[in-house]
């Protein structure tokens, strides 16, 4: 016999609700260890970026004679080649990144939004138009483009890189919304209030989004893992302002003094494994949303409409 | 007649976490060579996992599986999975209930049939195979020059037919059938009912149909076993179980569908709808839907015992040899 | 219309549409990064080549945008880039041409790679799933693809180039072997382009496995799937002609999608290796400030990103009979 497990159509559905009825979402979130853990891990970076200040005084950036000196006791994680301390800078430096991943992966979900939900729930020649846009951003590659605007630029401040991030950031997030939109257009409960005569801001707002909620979260997410590669790389390769302090300018600092060459692992290391980390823990929330909602998806949607139809009989 | 297929006091208890889902309890029933035996009930009555089990399909991470299946007089629990495999289709095979996600919908019909000869090494030339295929396919009224095509492009009621052709391509012994004709048109199923009654004849397989359409199994079917709730709650021969359906839930079902021939008759719904199998009324599990219901039966499950030398029931109101005489006085009917 | 004609006629309007992004991005950036370039080549160049550049960047004021935007395509037309600054005076289309053999080959043979060997590998944990192997692959998957790809390219190049000796630091060939068909410099070639290559299948594998394995996993429960096993079609059968190639088409689709991201990172990979090719040539000309060059790259790294397109499209239309015959 094989491992995979079946259960014979009818009797899947009694399962189904029997699973259901322990996932009542956000309760089921919080008691989704690999979805906690994810959380914890990002949060913690939250906290670094705010408490910088007082988690590690001082100026990041300041030069000292203690050039390239491994971990040791005062400095933690080693000195850079300019004798900054990695550990200060990396704790400042999740300032840059997060304020940049953050913001411009909010922007470019509120762009997907617009477009994607927007686009599927007008229809016609709008879709048409929005949908043709969403497919060919998505095959123009994003990073070279980022690259060509931020040259133009000439070393782009934080606002350039969150606008221009976000320009490339949106469309597989408006792809995604779009068809989720369709489907739910067509459900009997959306069909029923467009009917019922509630404005079409209404039913986006009391209809739409309630149930799109958690695909908006789990892109949202997404968009931030992307934005943060993003950042990390234009900062790597000196489009951003090179004298800020973030975790891609220490990569490209690092890169432009050999740091490799000169055995300067210590300089390499925390800033990727600090992207890593958060990489990581977004993944697992968004894994954990994926895991949790995705009956639950169904679910929310059918009782719903089971409640209207109470409501209409 | 010998025996194909012997299943005996099989359960079925689907397990999650420290829950525990009877979905077939206690079923026993045999299949003679040549015989249509049917399962009637509603769905969720644990007739879908029955005929799973059967055919060796339940994974025993999420199903205890106790009782023995005998099929051609073999104990498959002590079957290794090789000769299992070899026995599947020649000894048995499925007519799925929807014929549409049945199929694979990216393999033309030509591929599906070449990759099951080929799975029992029946592969003759390609001339044979290439004739075998023509005849099966014609055997169920489906011209071969259609067996280039694949699955979305053949309708409904061809769909069925491809369903059929495949299930009898090694000439099996015992065709499961799950819900053959649900979904297709009025018309279409009289067809296909037509097309499974005449290969039977000609072949001469036995038949083990599983139908919530009881005209549909009375026309079909030698004997008919009514399961409700996971357990078998009536037997008999489909001739008489039609004509004087004892259990309720049986005369209920009856009520519910026109026959096929014969005078039109006011149908009657049955109230209620089946229970939850995680979570079952005490006593009868049909108690709280029986209009003849009695005291008992909130009590106590009743046991399938016989009550003629073909029929067995299982309801209260048709106490054995053995309870009768405390049966009826004690337990006055509930109004 | 056939799925063909419909996908061929939205790569044609992707393509104008690159084009005219390529076109718009000189005159809607601020600044004046064009005045400047044409401040620095002043005098370098003769006013020949000074007057193409003017009209290349719009900075011919006296005509209008159209007649500019014909003049553009016209250029682009016959293969005219312009005059690369970091290479001046050589032409940017031969600049190009020299480095497109090198990404081609190593991004296009990694990408393979990983693509098959990620699926193979997905099939594999969803056919086990709540296995010892899958529950090792599936958290080993999100962690390795949560790095960005130069900096795992950093590290593979310290341990392996650095620390061990065991790859060359840097560049495609041996300068003492300049490239040619000859058994020592193929040798040479391709002992260069593996650090890279593995950073790029490390990178990206992961990816893969994760969305085969979610694709396969509802294939798996599929109801032909239960019909193939009850006719006692072996399980190898089952799970690759059965399973696998119903959920390869979505996952074909996604590999589509993603390549774009892949070639941005495996762009950044080819500057930590140095390796002369695309990615690195929009390294040097981001640095250099080489307008023409980085204008004609990100054209030609989107072209290329759309035939890949195209021939997934091509590929899916022949796995999918649904594709051709439906329209759909």
């Amino acid at each position: 016999m094989t491992e995979t497990t079946d259960i014979p159509g009818n009797d899947l559905e009694l399962l189904r609700t029997m699973r259901s009825r322990n996932n009542q979402s956000w309760h089921a979130f919080i008691r989704n260890r690999t979805g906690m853990t994810g959380m914890l891990i990002f949060l913690l970076f939250v906290a670094l970026a705010i408490l910088a200040p007082w988690i590690a005084p001082g100026n990041p950036s300041a030069i000292t004679m203690n050039i390239l000196i491994p971990p040791n006791s005062h400095y933690l994680l080693g000195t850079t080649a300019e004798g900054q301390s990695v550990l200060m800078q990396t704790i400042w430096g999740t300032r840059s990144t997060l304020l940049v991943g953050l913001s411009a992966g909010a922007l470019a979900t509120l762009l997907s939004i617009i477009i994607g939900v927007g686009g599927a729930y007008s229809g016609g020649l709008v879709d048409d138009v929005a949908t043709l846009f969403s497919n060919i951003f998505i095959v123009i590659p994003g990073i070279p483009l980022m690259i060509v605007l931020t040259t133009y630029l000439h070393h782009a401040g934080v606002g350039a890189m969150i606008l221009v991030i976000a320009f490339t950031g949106w469309p597989f997030g408006a792809r995604v919304l779009r068809s989720q939109t369709l489907s739910l257009r067509s459900r009997d409960f959306v069909r029923a209030a467009r009917l019922s005569g509630e404005g079409t801001w209404g039913v986006v707002r009391r209809e739409l989004f309630p149930n799109m909620l958690s695909l908006i979260i789990a892109n949202l997410l997404g968009t931030i893992m992307y934005a943060i590669g993003a950042e990390v790389s234009l900062q790597f390769l000196g489009l951003g302002n090179i004298n800020t302090v973030s975790w891609g300018t220490m990569l490209y600092w690092a890169s432009n003094y050999q740091a490799l060459l000169n055995g300067a692992w210590w300089w390499i290391i925390p800033p990727g494994v600090c992207i890593g980390l958060i990489g990581g823990a977004l993944a697992l929330v968004n894994r954990s949303i994926d895991e949790i909602s995705n009956p639950q998806l169904a679910m929310s949607g059918r009782s719903k409409k089971r409640r209207l139809r109470r409501k209409l009989a | 007649m010998k025996e194909i297929l012997g299943v005996e006091h099989l359960s079925v208890t689907y397990t999650d976490g420290n829950r525990r889902i009877p979905a077939v309890n206690d079923v026993s029933f045999t299949v003679d060579e040549g015989e249509i035996i049917a399962i009637a009930g509603e769905s969720g009555c644990g007739k879908s996992t029955l005929i799973t089990a059967i055919l060796q399909l339940l994974s025993p991470d999420i199903a205890d599986i106790t009782g023995s299946i005998r099929l051609n007089g073999q104990d498959l629990a002590s079957v290794d999975p090789e000769l299992l495999r070899r026995m599947r289709w020649t000894d048995i095979s499925l007519v799925p209930q929807s014929a549409m996600n049945a199929l694979n919908p990216i393999m033309s019909i030509e591929e599906q049939m070449k990759r099951i000869m080929a799975a029992h090494g029946t592969m003759p030339t390609t001339r044979d195979l290439d004739k075998r295929i023509d005849e099966t396919l014609v055997m169920v009224n489906i011209q071969p020059r259609y067996k280039k095509l694949y699955p979305f492009e053949l309708s409904g009621g061809m769909r069925q037919r491809v369903a059929i052709a495949l299930a009898l391509m090694l000439h099996p012994k015992l065709v499961v059938m799950d819900e053959p004709t649900t979904g297709l048109d009025v018309i279409v199923q009289r067809g296909i009912l037509m097309e499974i009654r005449r290969l039977q004849k000609e072949l001469g397989f036995a038949v083990c149909l599983v139908s919530h359409d009881m005209s549909l199994l009375i026309e079909l079917a030698h004997t008919i076993y009514v399961m409700y709730a996971g357990r078998v709650i009536e037997s008999g021969p489909s001739r008489e179980i039609y004509r004087t359906p004892k259990h309720p839930y049986t005369q209920g079902l009856i009520a519910c569908f026109p026959p096929l021939q014969g005078s039109r008759k006011v149908l009657e719904g049955i109230p209620g709808s089946p229970p939850d199998l995680g979570q079952l009324p005490p006593g009868c599990a049909f108690q709280p839907r029986c209009t003849q219901c009695l005291d008992i039966c909130l009590a106590e499950i009743p046991v399938l015992e016989k009550v003629s030398s073909s029929r067995a029931v299982a309801c209260h109101l048709y106490p054995s040899q053995l309870t009768s005489n405390t049966g009826e006085s004690t337990y006055d009917r509930i109004s | 219309m056939t799925y063909l004609r419909r996908r061929l006629l939205f790569y044609l309007i992707a393509f104008w549409a690159s084009i005219t992004l390529n076109f718009l991005i000189p005159r809607l950036m601020p600044g004046n990064a064009a005045e400047d370039l044409m401040m620095r080549m002043h005098g370098k160049v003769s006013p020949y080549a000074l007057k193409a550049l003017e009209s290349e960047f719009g900075l011919a004021q006296h005509t209008s945008l159209l007649t500019q935007y014909g003049q553009y395509l016209v250029a682009l037309a016959h293969g005219n880039f312009g005059v690369s600054i970091t290479y001046f005076p050589t032409p940017v289309i031969v600049v190009i041409e020299q480095a497109l053999p090198w990404t081609l080959g190593l991004i296009g043979v990694a990408t393979v790679i990983s693509f098959a060997l990620g699926t193979l590998i997905g099939i594999w944990v969803a056919w086990h799933r709540a296995s010892r192997w899958d529950r090792f692959t599936v958290p080993a998957a999100m962690f390795t693809s949560a790095f960005p790809y130069f900096w795992l390219a950093l590290i593979f190049l310290y341990v392996f180039g650095f620390l061990f000796h065991w790859f060359p630091l840097a560049q495609a060939y041996s300068s003492s072997l300049p490239p040619a068909l000859t058994v020592p410099s193929i040798i040479d070639i391709v002992y260069h382009a593996i650090l890279p290559a593995f950073t790029i299948v490390i990178a990206s594998l992961g990816g893969w496995i994760l969305s085969m394995r979610n694709n396969m996993i509802p294939s798996l429960q599929e109801d032909y799937i239960q019909l193939a096993r009850a006719a006692g079609i072996k399980d190898r059968i089952i799970m690759y002609q059965y399973a696998a190639r119903n959920a390869l088409l979505p996952n074909l689709t996604g590999f589509a999608m993603a390549l774009g991201f892949i070639v941005a990172g495996a762009i950044l990979t080819e500057i930590v290796f140095s390796y002369p090719g695309l990615g690195f040539l929009l390294f040097q000309a981001a640095s250099n400030q080489d307008y023409p060059l980085l204008q004609a790259l990100l054209l030609i790294i989107s072209v290329a990103v759309l035939l890949a397109n195209l021939i997934v499209d091509l590929l899916y239309g022949r796995l999918d009979p649904r594709a051709n015959r439906s329209g759909g």
